[in-house]
């Protein structure tokens, strides 16, 4: 269970940003806390980069307020925060090792010791024997994970990450998991951007769903997931199955004597049991499926996008 | 976290790397070293030349008999001619002022063995540089009497005997009389060579010149000593304070200052130019690498900006190292070795003025343009981009060195003084004023409309960086860009 305190380590209030008189994005707000892994989900253009850019100080939004560590965002900052930005890139031309010693340095450690850091790092992370190559040599995941590398050398309290995951293969992908968990583990506060929602399902405390520039969702992950239409599978040969099972689902298939239905809101799977039972119909098989987050995400842009 | 709106550390760290970035690469190195390379290949090519080339075998068939032995004696006469401006040369950068007139004289009165000697005993280096290879064009006794006989002699079928050795006849000088009239054929199978040719040429114009002459009863020799002592204009300026010769003659001492100012205006333009691509290139690439968000996160802009000024300042003064030093020899040489005028000269262009206002100027010229070319990186979204944003500043910048023949030629013109003030040009204009005197209100007047205009371009670029690195735009939006940014209008 993520702690509280009373100062949040970013606190976003109501804050809007356009671009060519168009909003980006649009009175959003939210609070993450010290020690939790927060998701922020969001289709293409929901607004989620520009929201981080601001909570980083990068652009100033045009209204609402933003504190991170309790003040504003940027120089106060420096070094407390590791960013992993969407678009990547470290320079080219110079050695993995020199290219995480240079933001770690920026980050206020001493080269020496960043230097050291840069090494164990590379070394932790699978990656020794890259430490002496210069960037361009590498390959696109290895350049990513040196790049996660030289965003976290310095241990930063808050670590916010752009799309982390997008353009690695499934084993980067699991690798990159690992480190986000592990950092974690150190009591370290994350929040990160994403597509994938199985690493979403998997990491986060919390979910902060964008969508047009407006937050749509923002709470745990049962509560997120309470959202995804509810599933079950029923194998029954009895005739008067679908008359029972009807006036329940918003959905219904059927494919012999199986019967795939999505519930109505107000419907739970007890409901379908006791209703089955008082029928008298000859259950084979009572399966109700686990709810995803993908599904949870769609219904809600959906409701958003009706709304 | 310091209260100073600007990290020390941080800017150093920006401005390390930008300048090891550079430095590493063999672009650097070649600009860097191109002087010495230059003066090492001026020197080595003319040797390796004239060592690699083969000595060329010649005769002249004279059918008047009249002329073979006088081109002869011109080649002779042409040789030393050449060696003694060789040596007065050398003597010029090895025999200290003190002894020119003593060098002069030996060479006058005892000849250019002792002429080069002397140079030894001053320059043992100098002196090895001065023992010239034997001339590549020797005469030899003509194998034949007839040209159809000494053809074979050119086509190879036949060869000279030289100390036992077999050589080529590179071409004969044939000289008959035809019709009553002398004429000069040259055969060869090498006609691009043309040593030969010329000399003829220069001793049968030599003679034509003598030949009319005489007949009017002058000579060719009299004729060039009187325009030797034909009289001169003296140049002299009202304005000018009387010189040791109590007259207000304009002397070299006078011109020099002129000469200085324009290359040192000549060399900030170099600078900026050469700086200001940089810090444009530089700024392209972090932004292709997409580096500069990642900077961003632990940096201020403010940072990032000034900290790549002063690496890629430290960068250009490093490739300028090699000129310094080659400059401060010079200077060094020509205190030591050049006449007095000229030191006079150069001691008054390094004046108290100029050596105040020439590095402000070398700064804010530096900044002024380095911030112009920073924000047109970061519109850039690649090197073609960044071509196409930096031809109008290249075009301005190239009119704008215009100002320095202006300078020299017409150090008083009002476009000068109107260049001093406007922001582009005012580096360059600014400092080659100086010799000229202007009030120092105007010269200060220059420094303030730079300062200020480096603080506007600066708020500029900051905007633009900004907005050209973390909004998004490019060279498409340039002109939202203005809209929206510059002229604040909300709906366009």
């Amino acid at each position: 269970m993520v702690e509280k305190f009373s100062t949040p380590i970013l606190d976003v209030k109501n804050i809007s940003k356009s671009f060519a008189g168009k909003f980006a994005v649009r009175d959003v707000s939210f609070q993450v806390d010290k020690g939790e892994i927060v998701g922020f989900l969001g289709p293409n253009g929901a607004g989620k980069t520009t929201t981080l850019r601001m909570s980083l100080g990068l652009i100033a939004p045009d209204s609402g307020n933003i504190k991170l560590f309790g003040g504003s965002p940027g120089p106060n900052a420096f070094g407390r925060v590791g960013f992993l930005p969407e678009e990547r890139g470290l320079y080219r031309k110079i050695l993995a090792r020199d290219g995480i010693a240079h933001i770690a340095c920026l980050n206020g450690m001493k080269r020496k010791d960043a230097l050291i850091r840069a090494d164990e790092m590379l070394n932790r992370y699978g990656l020794g024997d890259v430490a002496r190559k210069k960037i361009k040599t590498l390959s696109k995941g290895m350049a990513q994970k040196v790049q996660l590398i030289a965003a976290i050398a310095h241990d930063p309290e808050f670590l916010i990450l752009d799309e982390p995951f997008s353009g690695l293969d499934p084993v980067n992908q699991k690798l990159l998991e690992d480190m986000v968990r592990e950092i974690a583990e150190r009591g370290r506060t994350i929040i990160f951007s994403t597509h994938v929602m199985e690493h979403a399902e998997r990491l986060c405390d919390k979910i902060i769903l964008l969508s047009n520039g407006q937050k749509i969702f923002d709470g745990g992950l049962k509560q997120a997931l309470s959202h995804a239409p509810r599933r079950l599978e029923i194998e029954t040969p009895s005739a008067n199955a679908e008359t029972i099972l009807k006036p329940l689902t918003q959905e219904l298939v059927r494919s012999g004597a199986t019967y795939n239905i999505v519930l109505k809101p107000d419907k739970e799977a007890r409901h379908v049991l006791a209703d089955s039972l008082k029928g008298k119909l000859e259950l084979v098989r009572f399966e109700p499926e686990s709810p995803s987050l993908h599904e949870a995400f769609v219904t809600l842009v959906h409701q958003e996008e009706k709304s | 976290m310091s209260s100073f709106p600007i990290s020390a550390r941080r800017t150093y760290l920006i401005a390390r790397r930008d300048f090891l970035g550079y430095i590493k690469t063999w672009g650097f190195w070649l600009t860097a070293l191109g002087p010495f390379l230059g003066i090492v290949f001026g020197i080595l090519f003319p040797l390796v030349l004239s060592q690699s080339e083969p000595t060329r075998y010649a005769t002249i068939l004279d059918e008047t008999g009249l002329h073979a032995g006088a081109i002869e004696e011109l080649l002779i006469t042409n040789n030393n001619r050449e060696l003694e401006n060789i040596l007065r040369s050398a003597a010029r950068v090895t025999i200290p002022q003190k002894d020119k007139d003593t060098f002069n004289k030996v060479l006058d009165e005892q000849g250019m063995d002792a002429a080069r000697k002397l140079i030894l005993e001053t320059s043992p280096f100098m002196a090895k540089l001065l023992d010239l290879p034997d001339t590549k064009l020797v005469f030899v006794t003509a194998p034949e009497n007839s040209v159809e006989k000494i053809k074979p002699y050119l086509m190879g079928t036949k060869h000279l005997s030289i100390k036992n050795e077999a050589k080529f006849l590179s071409g004969v000088l044939h000289i008959f009389e035809q019709d009553g009239k002398t004429k000069a054929e040259f055969w060869s199978t090498a006609p691009n060579k043309s040593e030969l040719v010329n000399l003829a040429n220069q001793y049968f114009a030599d003679t034509a010149s003598d030949n009319y002459m005489a007949a009017a009863g002058l000579s060719r020799k009299q004729a060039l000593q009187a325009r030797k002592n034909a009289l001169r204009v003296s140049t002299l300026n009202p304005a000018k304070q009387a010189g040791d010769d109590g007259t207000q003659t304009v002397t070299a001492k006078d011109r020099i200052p002129y000469i200085v100012a324009a290359g040192l205006s000549m060399m900030l333009w170099f600078t900026v130019f050469t700086g200001a691509y940089m810090l444009l290139v530089s700024m392209v690439e972090e932004k292709i690498n997409k580096v500069l968000e990642m900077l961003l996160a632990t940096t201020r802009f403010s940072e990032i900006f000034l900290g790549k000024l002063l690496g890629v300042a430290a960068l250009t003064l490093a490739s300028l190292l090699p000129w310094i030093i080659l400059g401060g020899i010079g200077f060094y040489g020509v205190t030591q070795f050049a006449d007095g005028a000229i030191v006079d000269g150069l001691a008054k262009a390094m004046s108290t003025k100029m050596l105040i206002f020439l590095p402000v100027f070398f700064i804010l010229g530096y900044v002024f343009y380095g911030s112009i070319f920073i924000a047109l990186g970061a519109l850039a979204e690649s090197m073609q981009d960044a071509s196409t944003l930096m031809t109008p500043m290249v075009l301005l910048l190239t009119a704008c060195i215009m100002v320095v023949p202006i300078g020299v030629a017409y150090p008083d013109s009002s476009l000068l003084s109107a260049a001093a003030w406007f922001p582009f040009s005012a580096p360059f204009a600014a400092v080659i004023r100086l010799p000229s005197d202007p009030p120092l209100w105007e010269t200060l007047g220059s420094i303030v409309v730079l300062i200020f205009s480096s603080a506007l371009v600066i708020w500029g670029a900051s905007r633009m960086f900004r907005y050209g690195v973390l909004s998004g735009g490019g060279m498409a939006t340039v002109k939202v860009w203005f809209s929206r940014v510059v002229l604040r209008r909300k709906n366009g």
